[in-house]
C-alpha cells in the first residue's frame, strides 16, 4: 500500500527508502522520528528491542533502520552513535571545546592511571572479579573500581559461583560512548599496543 | 642510583616499580638480574622511608618475594632440578606491562571522544504533594506492617533475651534511614512499600523508616504510585542527579553544571 508521499526532505529516497506502511500504521518518516524523539529525551542509549516495542517492530527492523539514519547525521553537531544493541544520540567530539565555553564548563573529565588500569583489565578480561583486577595489578583496586562503577564505565554482570559470591565487572555502553568505539570487537589485540 | 635520591616517583604499586627499575637497568624482563634489581628495589623503599612517606602492604609482600627468589637462586636445590624462580614475577610483569600500554592508549582515547555529551534524561515534574488519598492509604498499609513487624519481634524474642545484655540497643536515627532508602531505590529501581518497609529489623527501625520515607515524598525524591501489586515507590532521578553532582570525587568539580556524561 502506498501512501501519499508528504514526508519531509529528511526522508527523501536517497537512500531508496519506501513510503509503505509498516505495522501499526506508521510510515518510514514517523518511525525514525521517533526514534529521534527518544533518543533525545533519553539521553542514554536506548535498546533497539525497547524502539522496536514502542513502534512495533523488532530489534533488527529497528538496527537496519537506524543504518539509514547514521547517514542523515553525518557532518551535523550531533552523533548518532550504533552499538551492538542500543543506539546513543551524543556531540560531536570535535566541538567539546566550544560546548564547554558556550556552558562555563572549567574542568576536563579525567580518569586516573589506576582507574585506567582497572579498565584496560575489565576491557581485555570480561568478566573479570576484582580480585582478579588486583592480582594483575598488584595492589589494590577498590576505589578504581567504584570510580568506573560510578561513571557508569563498568559494571557489574552477575556474580562467580564461589564462596563470597564476588561481582564480575565488565564494560558498558557507555564506556563505547566515551571511547570512541562501537563494539568491543574494535579493541585492538592487547598485545599489539605499543606505548607512544 | 643518583635519581632515586633526588626525584621520587610515585607508582601505581610494586610491579610499577619494578618495570621502571627494569627499564632504567635496560635488562629485559625475561632475564631479571635479581640481586640488582633486589636492591635498588630496597633502597627505593629506603627512601619512602626517609621521606616519611606510606609504603603500602603490597610493596612489602613484593620485597619479601624478591628476596625468596633471590635466595632460591643463591640456593638452588641439587636434588631436583627447579624451574626458574623468576618465572612467575617476570610473567606477571609481562602482563602487567600489556596492561599499562592499554591503559595509555585508553587514556588517548578518553582524551578524544569523552568530550561528548549526552543530555540527561528529560523527565516531567513529578507530583509532590502527598494527597488525602495517598495520605490514608499510606497510613493503612504502615499499619499493617507495623502489625506484621510487632509478630516478627515477639518471635524472636526468646532467644534475643539471652544476648540482649550483650548486644547494645540499636538506635538507627532518621537520616540514616533517609540515606538507606536512596541507596536502596537507586539500586534496585523500585520497589513496594511493604518490601521496603520490611528491610527494618524492628519495630523502632520501622518507624524510623516510614518517617524517612514521608520525609522523601515531602521533599519529592520519591514518588509514589499505587498500583495493582501495592504501592510502588520509586526514585525521582531528576533530584538524585543533584544530589549525585554534590558528592562528586574529586576528579570532577563541576557543581550546578550540566553534567558531562
Amino acid at each position: 500500500m502506498r501512501q501519499v508521499d508528504n514526508r519531509t526532505s529528511i526522508d527523501d529516497s536517497k537512500n531508496g527508502a519506501d513510503t509503505e506502511n509498516y505495522t501499526g500504521g506508521l510510515s518510514l518518516s514517523d518511525i525514525k522520528n521517533i526514534i529521534e524523539a527518544v533518543l533525545f529525551a533519553a539521553g542514554y542509549a536506548v535498546t533497539y528491542k525497547k524502539l522496536g516495542a514502542v513502534t512495533g517492530m523488532n530489534a533488527e527492523q529497528i538496527k537496519t533502520i537506524a543504518e539509514q539514519l547514521e547517514g542523515d547525521y553525518k557532518d551535523r553537531g550531533i552523533k548518532l552513535l550504533l552499538f551492538a544493541d542500543s543506539m546513543q544520540l551524543t556531540t560531536d567530539e570535535k566541538y567539546t571545546d566550544q560546548i564547554k565555553q558556550a556552558l562555563g564548563i572549567t574542568h576536563t573529565s579525567t580518569l586516573s592511571n589506576s582507574s585506567l588500569e582497572v579498565l584496560a583489565i575489565v576491557a581485555y578480561n570480561q568478566p573479570v572479579t576484582k580480585a582478579y583486577i588486583e592480582q594483575i595489578r598488584g595492589v589494590d583496586s577498590s576505589y578504581a573500581v567504584s570510580v568506573l562503577c560510578e561513571r557508569g564505565i563498568i559494571e557489574s554482570k552477575g556474580k562467580l559461583e564461589v564462596p563470597g559470591k564476588p561481582n564480575l565487572y565488565g564494560t558498558t555502553d557507555e564506556f563505547l560512548r566515551l571511547f570512541g568505539i562501537s563494539s568491543l570487537k574494535e579493541l585492538p589485540p592487547i598485545d599489539v599496543i605499543r606505548g607512544t | 642510583m643518583e635519581e632515586l635520591k633526588f626525584r621520587l616517583e610515585s607508582f601505581e604499586g610494586p610491579l610499577d616499580l619494578l618495570l621502571n627499575l627494569i627499564s632504567k637497568n635496560k635488562v629485559s624482563i625475561t632475564d631479571i638480574p635479581i640481586s640488582l634489581i633486589f636492591d635498588q628495589y630496597m633502597e627505593y623503599l629506603g627512601e619512602m622511608r626517609k621521606m616519611d612517606m606510606e609504603i603500602a602492604g603490597e610493596f612489602i609482600v613484593m620485597a619479601s618475594e624478591l628476596m625468596l627468589i633471590k635466595s632460591r637462586i643463591l640456593l638452588p636445590k641439587t636434588d631436583e632440578p627447579e624451574e626458574d624462580p623468576r618465572l612467575s614475577l617476570s610473567a606477571a610483569l609481562l602482563e602487567y606491562q600489556k596492561i599499562k600500554m592499554a591503559a595509555e592508549y585508553f587514556g588517548e582515547l578518553y582524551g578524544e571522544y569523552s568530550g561528548r555529551f549526552a543530555k540527561e534524561t528529560t523527565e516531567p515534574e513529578a507530583e509532590t504533594a502527598l494527597g488525602e488519598h495517598n495520605a490514608s492509604m499510606l497510613t493503612r498499609a504502615f499499619n499493617r506492617i507495623y502489625d506484621r513487624a510487632g509478630e516478627k519481634e515477639l518471635e524472636a524474642a526468646e532467644p534475643r533475651r539471652m544476648t540482649d545484655e550483650l548486644v547494645k540497643r540499636h538506635i538507627v536515627p532518621i537520616s540514616a534511614k533517609i540515606y538507606g532508602i536512596i541507596r536502596y531505590l537507586y539500586k534496585n529501581g523500585s520497589c513496594d512499600f511493604d518490601t521496603l518497609m520490611l528491610t527494618s529489623r524492628s519495630r523502632s527501625e520501622l518507624v524510623a523508616s516510614f518517617f524517612a520515607l514521608l520525609e522523601l515524598l515531602r521533599s519529592g525524591r520519591v514518588l509514589l504510585d499505587e498500583r495493582d501489586e501495592g504501592i510502588i515507590l520509586t526514585l525521582n532521578r531528576e533530584k538524585s542527579v543533584k544530589d549525585r553532582r554534590e558528592k562528586k570525587s574529586d576528579e570532577d568539580e563541576a557543581s550546578g553544571q550540566p553534567d558531562v556524561y
